[in-house]
C-alpha cells in the first residue's frame, strides 16, 4: 500500500509534467487569451483540486500507520504541490508574456513612417514682426502709433516740407482718390498730428500700410508696411539718433552690428542721411543679399526740418528731433531670406503656413 | 547720372591719382550714393594709330582692298571691306591678338590673323562701332592728322563712368553736372579746382540780326547770339568719344556741342536753325491753351496756359527749357544758328513736364534750377566751340535779357549748432576750412579766442556768403550738414538716448487687435493680410456700386481701382487663391478699410479697424453644424475679449452701410450682431449666387465681419458704467431641460431676450442660463403622431435651463416654481408647447 503511494505520486508527477509541457509548446500558438486562463484551470483542477488524485493523497497520509512512511509519503505530496504550484505560476507568467508579446508585435508601426502633424493656425509674418517691433520700441521707451490708411495731402506732403510744387513730389509714386484724400505713400503722413497734439520730449513708433502706385515684381510692390520713428526733445543730435536706430537693429536681428551712416535727401530732414547696417546673412563680408558689399541699406532718416517742426506749431529754435522711417517688409526679406515681395500680401496661405 | 572720370580731369587734375573704388566711397559717403562704377574700353585691347601707305583691290572680291599701313613698329597687309578707305588717311589698327566690339552683337571680338579670300591680312582697320564710340559702321574711322603713327589708341577709348542715384540729389541742380560734381569731389578730397574762366569774350564779325522778346514772368533770363556759317558734320572725335562714354549718342557737332556744354557746366543750350525762323525773332510767352507742336522726339504735344514756350512770328520753336520743336531743328543744310542760353522758372519747367509727361535732360536741369550768374558763359563758351570747330562767324553781340539781378544769398550761422545737432565733436577752425572748400565764403565772424577756455559756449557767429550755384543752401541746418558731409557722416557716434518713457505705450487699439489675434489663432484661424484694394473684377462679383467706394483716380492697375470697404471680398479673393490647394479653410484678417459715408472734420474718410472671418466647408450634409458653430466661434471671441453673452444680440440682418453690401450674404442664413441697438458687425453664409461664380465645388463659405473700433469704444464704456467683480457661483444650481414644439420661424434670440429679462425681473436673486440642448424639426407624419403639435409647430427645441441662486439655496419646491413661472410665461409669451403635454 504504502509502495503504492509512493508510485502513485511518480506517475502524478510524470502526467502533470506531461501535461504542462504540452501546454507550454502550445504557447507560441495561442490565440485567445482565455486559453491561458483555462489551461490553468484545468491544471489547478486536475492536480491540485480536490478531485485530484494528490489532494486524495494528501487527505490519506493520516490513515498511514508507518511514522517513517507516513513522514516521507506527506513531505514527498507536499513538495509536489508545491512544485505544481510554482510550475503553474510559472507556466501563467510565460504564456501571459509570450501572447502580449504575440499581441504588441500585431500592432507594430513602421518605425521609420513619419508621423501626422496636428493643424496649427500661423500668425502672419507682417503681423509677428510688427508685433516684435512694437515690443522692441515699447521697451525702449517709444510710444507706438498707427497711420491711417488714406490722408489727405496736407499731412503727407505740406506738413512734411514737401510743398505741391516741390520736386521731391515725384518721388512719391501717389495714388489719389476721388475724394480729394490719397492713399498714403508714407507714415510721414502721420508726423504733423504727433509733433502738434503731443507734449515735448515726443518719442513715437509709427506703424502702417503704405501704398505707391507702382507696377510690381518680385522685388516692387504697390503696398508695404512702413515704421516711422519721431523724436522731439529740447535737445537732439544726429548721435542720439543713431544710437536708438542701432539699438533697435541689434534687437531686432539680435546682434552686435557695423553700420554705415551717409548723406541723403529728404525734405522733411536736414541734415539727412541714410543709414545701412552690416549684411546679418554673411557678417558682412560680402554674400548675394548684400551684392557683395557686406552691407544693406536699411532706412532713411535725419534731424527733423526746421519747417516740419514750426508747421506743428512748435518753435525750432526751442525744439530739435530726429526721425526715420523703415520698410518692414525689408528686415523680413532680410531675416527670412523671402525672394518675392508679392508673396506678403497675396493671401497664398502656402506662404503664410510657413512662418512659425 | 553718369559722370566720367575722364572728363572730370578737366576740372580736377589729381582725380587721377584716386581709385575708382575710393571717389565711389567718397562720394557716397560725402554727396550721394555711387551705385556702381563701369569701367568703359577695358574691352578693347592693341589699338594703335596707323597711317594706309596703299590700297590696292582685292584680286578676287570686289568689295574688298588690300592696304599696306604703317603702325610704327611695322607694316601689315590688311584686307578692308570698307568704301572710306583711302590712301594717306591715318586709322584705328587694331593687331593680331587684339580686340573689338562686334558689331553684330556688340561683344567683345578677337582679332586673328586670317586669310580673306586667300589674301592674308594681319589686323583690322576699325570703324567707329567696332571701337564703341557710336553705331556708325558704313565706314573706318579716320583720325585727324594730328595722332602720331604707332600710338596706342587704348588710353582715348577707356574710362571709369560714375553712376550716381539721381534721388538723394534732387535739391541739388548744381551736381548734374561734370562741373559740379568736380567742385564736391575738390571739396570732399581736398584737391585742387580749376574753375572755368570766364573771359571768353564773343566778338562779332559778320552780321545776322536777331531779336529777342520776353513776355512771361517765368523767363527771368535770356541770351542769345546768331553765328553764320556753320557747316553742321559729324562731331571731331574728342567729342563723339567724350558723349558716348556717358550714354549720349552723338548726333551731329552742334547738338552735341550743346549737350556737351550741358553735361559739362549744367547749362541746357538750345540751337536754332536761324534761316527757320520768321522775321529773324524769338519771343518766350505762356502757351495758349490747346496750342500744339510736334517735338523733335517725334511725339505731338497740346499745351496749357502756363507752359512756356518760345515762338517766332508764326510757329512754337520749343516748349521753353523743355524740348524744341521740329519745325526749326538744326540738320546738315543749317548754315546759320541761333544758339540759345536761358533761366526759366524751376516750378514751371517740373508743372510742364509732369503734366506732359516729358523728362528731358535740360527739364530736369531747369527745375532743380541752373546757376543763373553762369548762363552766359555758357553760351559764350559754346559759341566758341561751335566757332572753332566750324570755321563759322560770330554774327551778333550777345542779345540779352534779364528781368532781375541775382542776389547773393548772405547767412548768418553759428558754429556751435553744429557740434548740437551733430552731437559730436568738430572742431571749430576745421569747420570754416570746410565751408571755404565748399565755396562757402566767410565774410566775417566775431572773434573769439580760442585758448580761453570760459569763451568756449559763447555763440560763434559767422556771416556766410552762399555761392551762386547753391540755391538749396537757405537755412543754418543745411549749413550743418554741409559741415557735417565733409567731417564725414560716418564719423558720428552712437550714443544712447536718456529719456523718460513715454506711458500709454502700445494704444488700445493695438493692444486689442492683439488680443483678437492671439483668440483667433487660438480657435484655428490662420491670419491673412491683404491688398485694401476692391479690384473691378472683385466689385462686379458683389455688385457693389460706385457710390458705396473710395476710388483711385489714377490707378496704374486695376487691381488698384477701389479702397475695400470691408474686408469681404478681401477674403472671398484669398478663397479663390487657395482653394485649388486646400479642403477648407479658416481664415481671419485684422485691418482697416475705408467708408465714405462718413468724414471727419478734416475730411478724411471713417477707417476703422476691423475683424474679418472667414471659413468654407464642403462637409455638405453638415453644414448648419458647421455654421452655427462658426457663430459659436464669434460668440467664443466676444466672450474672450468680455463681452458675456447678455452684452450683445444677433439680429436679424439688414443690409446696412457700415458693414455690408446688399449682396452679400443667403438670405436666409445671416444676422447683425448688435450692441444696445447699435450694429458692430454682422455674420452670415456668403451669398451662393456669389460662391457659385468662382468655384465649382460645393462649399458654403461663412463670413463674420467685426468693428474693432466700436467694439473697443462700448467695451470702455461698459468698464466706465460698471466693472463686475470676478466671482464663482458658489450656491448650488437646478438644471433642468425642457423641450418645446415652437414655430419654425420663432426667433429663439427672442425666448433668450425673454429669459435674460426674467433675470433681471428677479431683482438678481436668481440668474437663468439657458443653452439650447438640442434642437430638430419634424417630419409631417411625426407631427400627426404627436397631435398636441400645432399645425406649423414642426420645430423642437430642448432648452437646458440653469437657474443659480444668488443669496440663499433653492429648495426643489422653490426652483419647481420658478420653472414652472417660465414655463408658463414662454407659453402665454410666445406660440409654444412643452413637448409631452
Amino acid at each position: 500500500m504504502s509502495k503504492k503511494k509512493g508510485e502513485l505520486l511518480t506517475d502524478i508527477k510524470i502526467e502533470f509534467d506531461k501535461v504542462i509541457s504540452d501546454y507550454t509548446s502550445e504557447i507560441k500558438a495561442l490565440q485567445n487569451k482565455k486559453t491561458i486562463s483555462q489551461n490553468i484551470r484545468n491544471l489547478q483542477k486536475k492536480f491540485l483540486g480536490k478531485e485530484a488524485k494528490l489532494f486524495e493523497i494528501l487527505g490519506s497520509i493520516k490513515d498511514l500507520k508507518d511514522k517513517e512512511e507516513k513522514k516521507k509519503v506527506g513531505k514527498k505530496a507536499n513538495e509536489l504541490r508545491v512544485e505544481f504550484e510554482e510550475k503553474i505560476d510559472d507556466y501563467k507568467q510565460k504564456a501571459t508574456k509570450e501572447f502580449l508579446k504575440q499581441s504588441l508585435e500585431k500592432e507594430i508601426i513602421d518605425p521609420t513612417r513619419p508621423g501626422e502633424k496636428p493643424f496649427t493656425p500661423h500668425k502672419h509674418i507682417i503681423s509677428k514682426t510688427v508685433e516684435k517691433i512694437e515690443d522692441i520700441f515699447t521697451n525702449m521707451g517709444f510710444g507706438i502709433e498707427y497711420s491711417l490708411e488714406v490722408d489727405n495731402a496736407k499731412n503727407t506732403f505740406d506738413f512734411v516740407n514737401i510743398p505741391e510744387n516741390h520736386p521731391a513730389r515725384d518721388n512719391w509714386d501717389t495714388l489719389w482718390l476721388d475724394d480729394g484724400n490719397l492713399a498714403i505713400p508714407h507714415t510721414s503722413a502721420m508726423q504733423n498730428r504727433i509733433l502738434s497734439s503731443s507734449e515735448v520730449p515726443i518719442k513715437k513708433a509709427i506703424i502702417g500700410k503704405c501704398f505707391r502706385n507702382e507696377a510690381t515684381d518680385a522685388r516692387h510692390e504697390h503696398t508695404f508696411m512702413q515704421l516711422e520713428g519721431v523724436y522731439l526733445n529740447k535737445t537732439a543730435s544726429l548721435s542720439e539718433m543713431l544710437g536708438v536706430l542701432l539699438e533697435f537693429f541689434e534687437s531686432f536681428f539680435d546682434k552686435k552690428l557695423k553700420f554705415k551712416f551717409t548723406p541723403d535727401y529728404f525734405p522733411f530732414v536736414e541734415p539727412g542721411g541714410q543709414m545701412a547696417i552690416e549684411c546679418v546673412l554673411c557678417d558682412g563680408k560680402g554674400c548675394r543679399v548684400c551684392k557683395g558689399s557686406g552691407f544693406l541699406e536699411v532706412l532713411g532718416c535725419g534731424m527733423i526740418h526746421p519747417n516740419v517742426i514750426k508747421m506743428a506749431g512748435k518753435d525750432p529754435k526751442e525744439y530739435k528731433g530726429f526721425a526715420w522711417g523703415v520698410g518692414i517688409e525689408r528686415l523680413v526679406l532680410i531675416n527670412y531670406q523671402v525672394n518675392d515681395i508679392r508673396y506678403f500680401y497675396s493671401g497664398d496661405l502656402r506662404f503664410v503656413e510657413q512662418f512659425y | 547720372m553718369l559722370i566720367s572720370k575722364g572728363w572730370l580731369k578737366k576740372f580736377i587734375p589729381d582725380i587721377v591719382s584716386y581709385d575708382d573704388e575710393v571717389v565711389a566711397e567718397k562720394l557716397t559717403q560725402s554727396l550721394a550714393e555711387v551705385e556702381q562704377v563701369v569701367r568703359v574700353g577695358y574691352e578693347l585691347e592693341k589699338l594703335v594709330c596707323g597711317k594706309v601707305l596703299e590700297v590696292k583691290k582685292h584680286p578676287k572680291a570686289d568689295k574688298l582692298k588690300v592696304c599696306n599701313v604703317d603702325v610704327g613698329t611695322k607694316k601689315l597687309q590688311i584686307v578692308c571691306g570698307a568704301n572710306n578707305v583711302a590712301k594717306d588717311q591715318k586709322v584705328v589698327v587694331c593687331l593680331e591678338g587684339g580686340s573689338v566690339i562686334s558689331p553684330e552683337n556688340g561683344e567683345k571680338y578677337k582679332i586673328k590673323a586670317a586669310k580673306l579670300r586667300g589674301i592674308e591680312s594681319q589686323g583690322m582697320i576699325c570703324s567707329e562701332k567696332e571701337l564703341g564710340i557710336s553705331d556708325e559702321h558704313k565706314g573706318i574711322l579716320v583720325l585727324p592728322e594730328s595722332f602720331e603713327i604707332g600710338e596706342e589708341f587704348d588710353d582715348y577709348l577707356r574710362d571709369s563712368v560714375f553712376e550716381i542715384e539721381n534721388k538723394s540729389l534732387t535739391h541739388r541742380g548744381d551736381c548734374f553736372s561734370h562741373l559740379g560734381i568736380a567742385r564736391e569731389l575738390s571739396a570732399i578730397l581736398d584737391i585742387d579746382f580749376l574753375a572755368p574762366e570766364d573771359n571768353t569774350k564773343l566778338i562779332a564779325t559778320e552780321v545776322l540780326p536777331a531779336e529777342i522778346q520776353v513776355e512771361t514772368k517765368n523767363c527771368t533770363r535770356f541770351y542769345g547770339v546768331t553765328i553764320k556759317g556753320i557747316e553742321v558734320t559729324q562731331s571731331p572725335l574728342w567729342l563723339k568719344l567724350m558723349l558716348t562714354k556717358i550714354g549720349i549718342t552723338p548726333v551731329n557737332n552742334i547738338v552735341d556741342l550743346t549737350n556737351y556744354i550741358m553735361h559739362d557746366l549744367g547749362q541746357p543750350m538750345h540751337a536754332y536753325d536761324y534761316d527757320k525762323i520768321e522775321d529773324n525773332k524769338l519771343i518766350i510767352r505762356d502757351a495758349r491753351k490747346g496750342e500744339k507742336l510736334q517735338a523733335i522726339n517725334h511725339k505731338k504735344y497740346t499745351l496749357d496756359k502756363d507752359d512756356i514756350v518760345i515762338t517766332d512770328a508764326k510757329k512754337i520753336q520749343s516748349i521753353a527749357g523743355i524740348m524744341g520743336s521740329t519745325t526749326s531743328e538744326v540738320d546738315e543744310s543749317t548754315t546759320n544758328v541761333l544758339l540759345e542760353a536761358a533761366v526759366f522758372d524751376p516750378v514751371q519747367i517740373l508743372k510742364t513736364s509732369r503734366k506732359q509727361g516729358i523728362r528731358s535732360e535740360a527739364g530736369i536741369r531747369f527745375s532743380k534750377g541752373v546757376d543763373v550768374t553762369k548762363t552766359k558763359n555758357a553760351l559764350e563758351e559754346c559759341a566758341n566751340l561751335i566757332v572753332e570747330m566750324t570755321q563759322a562767324d560770330i554774327a551778333s553781340e550777345v542779345l540779352e535779357i534779364k528781368s532781375e539781378e541775382f542776389k547773393v544769398k548772405e547767412l548768418d550761422f553759428d558754429l556751435n549748432l553744429t557740434e548740437e545737432i551733430a552731437g559730436t565733436e568738430i572742431d571749430t577752425e576745421q569747420m570754416l576750412i570746410f565751408l571755404q572748400r565748399l565755396g562757402i565764403e566767410v565774410v566775417n565772424r566775431n572773434e573769439i579766442d580760442v585758448t580761453n577756455t570760459s569763451q568756449i559756449n559763447v555763440p560763434v557767429i559767422a556771416k556766410l556768403r552762399i555761392p551762386t550755384w547753391r540755391r538749396d543752401l537757405n537755412i543754418p541746418e543745411d549749413i550743418v550738414e554741409e559741415i557735417v558731409r565733409i567731417f564725414g557722416y560716418n564719423n558720428i557716434e552712437p550714443r544712447l538716448l536718456d529719456v523718460k518713457s513715454e506711458f500709454n505705450k502700445l494704444p488700445e487699439i493695438g493692444n486689442l487687435n492683439r488680443k483678437v489675434r492671439a483668440n483667433m489663432l487660438e480657435m484655428g484661424f490662420n491670419e491673412v493680410i491683404t491688398y485694401s484694394f476692391i479690384s473691378d473684377q472683385l466689385k462686379e462679383l458683389f455688385s457693389i456700386k460706385d457710390r458705396q467706394l473710395v476710388k483711385i483716380t489714377n490707378a496704374i492697375s486695376p487691381e488698384l481701382n477701389y479702397f475695400r470697404n470691408s474686408l469681404l471680398p478681401s477674403l472671398i479673393e484669398v478663397y479663390n487663391k487657395n482653394q485649388d490647394n486646400y479642403e477648407d479653410i479658416s481664415i481671419f484678417e485684422i485691418g482697416r478699410t475705408v467708408n465714405n459715408y462718413e468724414y471727419n472734420d478734416e475730411k478724411i474718410p471713417e477707417q476703422h479697424w476691423k475683424l474679418g472671418v472667414l471659413k468654407s466647408t464642403q462637409a455638405a450634409a453638415n453644414n448648419r453644424k458647421v455654421y452655427l458653430e462658426f457663430k459659436g466661434m464669434i460668440e467664443k471671441l466676444l466672450e474672450m475679449l468680455g463681452f458675456a453673452i447678455t452684452d450683445y444680440k444677433w439680429e436679424v440682418f439688414k443690409p446696412e452701410k457700415s458693414v455690408f453690401f446688399e449682396n452679400s450674404f443667403h438670405e436666409y442664413r445671416a444676422s447683425n450682431l448688435t450692441i444696445k441697438g447699435e450694429i458692430i458687425g454682422g455674420l452670415g453664409e456668403v451669398d451662393p449666387f456669389v460662391v457659385e461664380k468662382i468655384t465649382k465645388k460645393h462649399v458654403k463659405i461663412f463670413f463674420s465681419q467685426i468693428d474693432l473700433k466700436k467694439l473697443l469704444e462700448i467695451h470702455n464704456k461698459k468698464l466706465e458704467e460698471s466693472r463686475d467683480a470676478v466671482e464663482v457661483d458658489l450656491l448650488p444650481s437646478v438644471k433642468r431641460d425642457l423641450s418645446f414644439w415652437i414655430k419654425e420661424r420663432q426667433k429663439l434670440g427672442e425666448i433668450f431676450d425673454e429669459l435674460h429679462e426674467m433675470t433681471i425681473k428677479s431683482a438678481k436673486q436668481i440668474k437663468i442660463k439657458p443653452e439650447i440642448m438640442d434642437e430638430y424639426f419634424a417630419e409631417e407624419d411625426d407631427k400627426k403622431k404627436k397631435n398636441t403639435v400645432q399645425k406649423d409647430q414642426k420645430r423642437s427645441v430642448t432648452f437646458s435651463l440653469e437657474i443659480q441662486p444668488k443669496k440663499d439655496t433653492l429648495t426643489d419646491e422653490e426652483a419647481n416654481k420658478i420653472i414652472d413661472e417660465i414655463i408658463d410665461h414662454l407659453t402665454k409669451k410666445f406660440a409654444i408647447n412643452l413637448r409631452g403635454e
